[in-house]
């Protein structure tokens, strides 16, 4: 990251969310995950920016400011394109979807983004990440970062690593639930029977540092990201889907969607008008 | 370790010797891990979470994370050896093994112990039957079957110098058979594909049949080829540490020369050496003697099931004269 990236919030979550819808505008007339990409949007700014505030305090500067970052909820990718796109890691137009491409409606393997993992078969990433911060806790200064999804928790393998990281008091280990309240077919109460406070109370009783956040809120959620524990670090942060045009916000048909190029311009045009 | 210590191993078997094996190699490599699932015990790895705890993991019975666990390590640069007994490290945790290490290129060793039957009497659960079978569905993965703890030694050595995606199913009992003894009645490495298969043709006999196995039921070929001889049965033996990877051409080429194949694995046919043999030899007359494709039959001490599926040496010499005599 380029010391002379001013640090406003604001900017960036629009920024990153013009960044999603021009990636797709520019390159594919298939269905994208564009409501769960705009819910976990501020979540991927605030690690980075945390993570570049961290690595600036450490005496030995890690590998580069980026985050060593597992996104579990793959179908969210879209948001971790135009992540690397405002950060100016991600140039050119992007192949989305085609033939041969390495943007595809989940993460593949990236060294240019560093992207070490697949991911989008849901409740793998976490696990990924506690292998990582066993492999790097030696490593001053160099946490990971996982972003779940709140239906992804429905998955037993994220209890499998929850648990294994409390035993391994993995304190450099942070992640945050998006938890917008929608699943792909209905609400989480719905399909999951679960609400944050549920969420909550079953992170906190499997051994780590908790709590209930707004997703949207940059700074919150970053002060959250750079507090040290004696534990590993999980946030609900609590999310709209969509989060950023209010017709979509909350609107379950926009999880997964084409969108034309007319409706593209036009969200694009509401974007910026709402800055 | 050197040849008399390994050799010690093979009285143990090679499950017992995998952990052993690991904390010789681990001491010289620091990156090297080791991860087990509730199970250091079962596969010989209590001393190496003794000795070099901050390079061994219990990931508790977690199979599926601990596979992202592995995968998670390797990407930070660790040698990962990540082991419980084969069904769940196998088709348990398919996904990630196809997710977490295939597709994300990640060098991750799985080592599935006790495959086969060698646990039959605690039923299928514990059984690898379709161990390779599964894991071959997958591309760009390993797969190997050693012989004894020679075999495993070499492979386990090679493996921390050179980590890939691979999965290696321990088969057998104690007291596995000493490579040394196939020397003395005439083995020899042949160079095919990395020269990890062992070919028998003391004598360059000129026969036109060969028996073929793989993994520790190598140990019945000796006596097969006493029982065989004594009923004036001759035939070639060929015994096979892998089926991945393997140079197809060579073993084509190697086959040519036969009419007649007779395989026999602890394994089912589908997936296994006898289906791969049979797709890479379609002109010659092959019959195999395989587990059978049934979760009806278990129980019984391992012996007992090698002889209620036919893989005695009993059955075996039968099955493979009266093939010889057709």
């Amino acid at each position: 990251m380029k010391e002379d990236i001013p640090f406003v919030a604001d900017q960036l979550s629009y920024a990153i969310r013009d960044a999603i819808l021009e990636i797709v505008e520019s390159s594919s007339d298939h269905g994208t995950h564009i409501g769960g990409a705009f819910s976990c949007a501020d979540l991927l700014i605030s690690i980075v920016e945390a993570n570049y505030l961290k690595s600036k305090r450490t005496e030995e500067a890690i590998r580069e400011a980026w985050p060593n970052l597992i996104l579990s909820k793959g179908h969210s990718v879209l948001a971790l394109f135009a992540l690397n796109r405002i950060y100016n890691r991600l140039s050119g137009e992007v192949d989305l979807h085609k033939l041969g491409s390495q943007y595809l409606g989940h993460p593949t393997v990236n060294s240019t983004l560093n992207i070490s993992h697949a991911t989008g078969s849901l409740g793998m990433g976490l696990g990924i990440a506690v292998g990582e911060a066993i492999g790097s806790r030696e490593k001053k200064g160099e946490d990971v970062y996982v972003i779940l999804g709140d239906g992804e928790m429905n998955e037993g393998s994220v209890w499998e690593a929850m648990n294994i990281a409390q035993k391994e008091r993995l304190t450099n280990l942070f992640v945050l639930v998006d938890f917008n309240g929608l699943q792909q077919t209905g609400s989480l109460s719905q399909i999951s029977g679960v609400t944050a406070d549920d969420l909550l109370a079953r992170c906190q009783a499997f051994g780590w540092r908790t709590e209930i956040l707004d997703g949207h809120n940059i700074p919150e959620l970053m002060t959250f990201l750079m507090t040290k524990s004696r534990k590993p670090s999980i946030a609900i942060a609590l999310t709209k889907k969509g989060k950023g045009i209010p017709e979509i916000e909350n609107d379950n048909s926009w999880h997964h969607r084409v969108l034309t190029r007319e409706t593209i311009k036009n969200f694009r045009g509401k974007l910026y008008e709402s800055r | 370790m050197n040849q008399d210590e390994i050799a010690k191993l093979n009285k143990v078997g090679m499950r017992a010797a995998y952990g052993r094996i690991l904390l010789s190699l681990a001491i010289e490599n620091s990156e090297l891990f080791a991860i087990a699932m509730d199970t250091s015990t079962s596969a010989g790895l209590d001393r190496f979470r003794t000795t070099l705890p901050n390079q061994y993991l219990d990931a508790s019975i977690s199979e599926q994370a601990a596979i992202g666990v592995a995968s998670g390590l390797t990407s930070q640069g660790k040698t990962v050896f990540v082991s419980s007994f084969a069904p769940f490290v196998t088709m348990r945790v398919l996904e990630q093994i196809k997710v977490n290490v295939v597709y994300s290129k990640q060098p991750v060793v799985i080592v599935g112990i006790a495959s086969g039957i060698q646990l039959a009497h605690l039923g299928y659960t514990h059984c690898a039957i379709e161990d390779m079978a599964v894991v071959s569905a997958l591309p760009d993965i390993e797969i190997h079957s050693p012989v004894n703890c020679f075999d495993l030694y070499d492979l386990l050595k090679e493996l921390s110098s050179r980590p890939r995606a691979t999965y290696i199913r321990l088969t057998g009992d104690n007291n596995l058979i000493d490579v040394r003894d196939f020397q003395n009645v005439g083995w020899r490495q042949w160079g095919l594909n990395g020269n990890r298969e062992l070919v028998t043709n003391p004598k360059e006999r000129k026969s036109d049949m060969c028996v073929i196995t793989i993994g520790s039921l190598a140990e019945l070929i000796p006596k097969l080829e006493i029982e065989l001889q004594s009923t004036s049965v001759e035939c070639d033996y060929y015994i096979f540490s892998r089926i991945r990877p393997l140079d197809f051409e060579s073993v084509k080429s190697q086959l040519q020369k036969y009419r007649k194949i007779f395989i026999f694995e602890e394994h089912v046919f589908q997936g296994g050496l006898a289906q791969l043999i049979s797709l890479l030899c379609p002109d010659k007359k092959i019959t195999s003697k395989n587990i059978k494709h049934s979760y009806e039959v278990a129980g019984g001490n391992y012996n007992e099931m090698l002889v209620y599926q036919g893989l005695s040496v009993d059955s075996l010499t039968q099955l493979i004269r009266e093939f010889f005599e057709e």
